[in-house]
């Protein structure tokens, strides 16, 4: 175990150099600058040496080694847009907030999801099981920025409920979950519903059945562990997604987190904004999938046998 | 002596898009105590479903047990309720499966499942039901059982497997088994094996067991009385002996030639049944396996055959038992060869 998990570090350090790479390319395959709208106004030797400041003048490889040079030292330099903040402060002012909502968020998802499919799956083919999937259709159809406002017109203006945006008190955030709980918790539920039905096909709920047990035990003993494998594989990424902020939420409830710099960092060609956005992100996603993997093994002995120890 | 398990004219039908199948029509059995019955028949005959049915484990959504009554200890078990079947099911009725590699829970320890059983009826504490379960482990002849207990299925080869299926179903120390198959799955050499691990606990336990299988082979081996069944019904039944080498019915005496036999000299050929059981989305009016039968005669087709008696244990419904059947002489001469 300990053995496999020193490898997976390294492959994702590999991994997200590989990413930083690409990024660093492409970014600077996109034509335009930070300061190409400023040099129209301002006289040739300001803009050279703003450009100079950002280390813009050097060749792309040299550029390239300098950031790799920071990141190695956890710094992601600084913000062409904000003069005061660099990019490590960014995240860690913005961070905060879109990973409480994004936890909050994926655990709602989860938990209902999991509810929800299991139900529509024991409950197959009647009342139940329609009402569920057409709500889950639904769910996954409608996209946040229509649940949104609509839950901030009914349960904050209408009904006065709940604040209507803003970021604070635990009730402030209840909107926010819920508008980005709802899609991933329909897809989870579609996705436990279909592994559960394959699930109770199987001899072995037979086999829990003929000991005597109850429905409910038999669900969570015997079906559940079986059930949650095919799912994993799809919460990893959500997980990540969720934790990293996402834009249309946040700029709906007028939340401070990353979303935001995600989308205006690539507006204002902000190189080390969208570089270091990246490299967050992929670190987190990289790290969820580890940790998925990790509990693929916990919830799958055969998983171990197989593929551990070497 | 009261029999242990008496069952009356059972039937299950299963509802399907093409209509309802009846898949069990007016099956009659009994089990003493102590003692094997065997029920054997082609895929798709009922056994199963009959193996499920006294189970109480009949899909309630698609499925039901139509009528005829199941009586376990003089209890009618066919109006039980969910709960009370839970009652029974485990800790008075135990259940082997046929196929060991997909009986067992892939992401549970063998001894836990093993365990569950024990904690659910005998209200054991965790540490009872694993002391429990190991010396269980041992019986079945599974040696390192703390190891062992530790392990999950797909750690354990397919006998092995199978063994702790068989812990599984003997836990609670059932008064009946039902095993499903218990060695199709195996290798022959395996399959022997689990046939006297079987028979040995039988012994100790004085379990009775219903024993479905579609191979006269292990029927040969364990079993006490026989039971034929064909479509859904049961043709013909007896004890053993009457039904190897007495048997009266056509269907009994096309499974036993085409079994392969060692004593046979080299120019003995196997005889398939020819054609494929009815379908039962209509079964016939008539006997079920007239269509097949060599020695059918017209009114095989046009009306069911009742039960004629042997001797107080010997049954089969087949016209050419009928006194007045004209080949029945030559008929069962010619059954009698073959399996003197």
């Amino acid at each position: 175990m300990l053995h496999y998990a020193v490898k997976r570090g390294f492959l994702m350090l590999v991994t997200l150099w590989i990413i930083v790479t690409v990024t660093f390319v492409i970014m600077h395959l996109i034509p335009g600058d930070p300061f190409a709208s400023d040099a129209k106004m301002l006289p040739e030797e300001v803009v050279k040496n703003m450009r100079a400041q950002y280390n813009l003048d050097e060749p792309i490889p040299m550029q390239y080694l300098l950031y790799l040079k920071g990141l190695v030292q956890f710094d992601l330099g600084p913000s062409i847009q904000s003069k005061t903040r660099d990019v490590n402060t960014l995240i860690a002012e913005g961070f905060p907030a879109s990973a409480v909502l994004g936890l909050q968020a994926f655990l709602v998802a989860l938990a209902g999801g999991i509810t929800v499919g299991i139900v529509a799956a024991l409950y197959q083919n009647r009342a139940l099981d329609f009402l569920s999937m057409f709500a889950a259709i639904v769910g996954i159809s409608v996209p946040s920025f229509i649940l949104a406002p609509l839950l901030i017109k009914y349960m904050a203006v209408k009904w006065e409920l709940l604040p209507v945006a803003a970021w604070g008190s635990w009730e402030h955030s209840v909107l926010p979950t819920l508008a980005l709980a709802i899609g991933p918790l329909a897809i989870i539920a579609r996705f436990v519903r279909a592994s559960m039905l394959e699930v109770w096909q199987q001899e072995y709920i037979s086999t829990a059945e003929a000991k005597g047990l109850g429905t409910f035990s038999i669900v969570v003993r015997h079906g559940m562990r079986n059930t949650i494998l095919p799912v994993l594989t799809f919460v990893g990424p959500l997980f990540a997604n969720l934790m990293t902020g996402t834009f249309v939420v946040e700029k709906i409830f007028a939340i401070p987190g990353l979303g935001k710099y995600f989308v205006e960092s690539i507006f204002n060609r902000d190189y080390p904004v969208i570089l270091g956005m990246t490299v967050f992100y992929s670190f987190v996603l990289i790290f969820t999938l580890y940790i998925i993997d990790l509990l693929y093994r916990v919830i799958d002995p055969r998983i171990r046998l197989t593929s551990g120890g070497r | 002596m009261k029999p242990l398990l008496e069952v009356d004219q059972l039937r299950v039908s299963f509802r399907t898009y093409g209509g309802e199948v009846q898949a069990v029509r007016g099956v009659s059995f009994s089990v003493r105590e102590g003692e094997t019955l065997a029920i054997v028949g082609e895929s798709g005959c009922g056994k199963s479903v009959t193996a499920r049915a006294l189970m109480g484990m009949i899909p309630p959504r698609s499925g039901q047990v139509k009528s005829g009554s199941i009586r376990f200890r003089g209890r009618e078990l066919t109006r039980l309720t969910k709960q009370e079947w839970q009652q029974i099911r485990g800790s008075q009725i135990g259940m082997i499966f046929q196929d060991p590699m997909t009986s067992l829970n892939p992401t549970m320890k063998i001894g836990t499942q093993i365990a569950e059983g024990l904690i659910k009826h005998r209200k054991q504490t965790k540490a009872e039901a694993k002391e429990e379960t190991l010396k269980l482990l041992e019986r079945v002849g599974i040696p390192e059982a703390a190891r062992r207990y530790e392990q999950y299925p797909h750690e354990l080869s397919g006998g092995m497997r199978q063994r702790v299926g068989i812990a599984m179903a003997l836990a609670c120390h059932p008064e009946l088994i039902i095993a499903d198959e218990p060695t199709t799955a195996l290798d022959v050499t395996i399959q022997a094996q689990i046939l006297r691990l079987m028979k040995e606990l039988q012994q100790q336990l004085n379990t009775s067991i219903i024993l479905i299988t579609h191979d006269l082979g292990v029927v040969a081996e364990v079993a006490d009385h026989v039971t034929v069944m064909y479509a859904g019904a049961v043709v013909e039944s007896g004890r053993a002996e009457e039904i190897f080498d007495n048997p009266r019915h056509p269907y009994t005496q096309g499974l036993l030639q085409s079994v392969p036999r060692l004593a046979a000299g080299k120019k003995e050929r196997l005889v398939p049944i020819e054609g494929t059981p009815p379908d039962l989305f209509r079964p016939p009016a008539g006997c079920p396996f007239a269509a097949r039968c060599r020695f059918a005669m017209e009114i095989c087709l046009a009306h069911m055959p009742p039960a004629e008696s042997f001797s107080d244990s010997h049954e089969a419904s087949c016209w050419l038992n009928d006194p007045r059947a004209p080949k029945a002489e030559a008929w069962i001469a010619a059954g009698r060869e073959t399996y003197a």
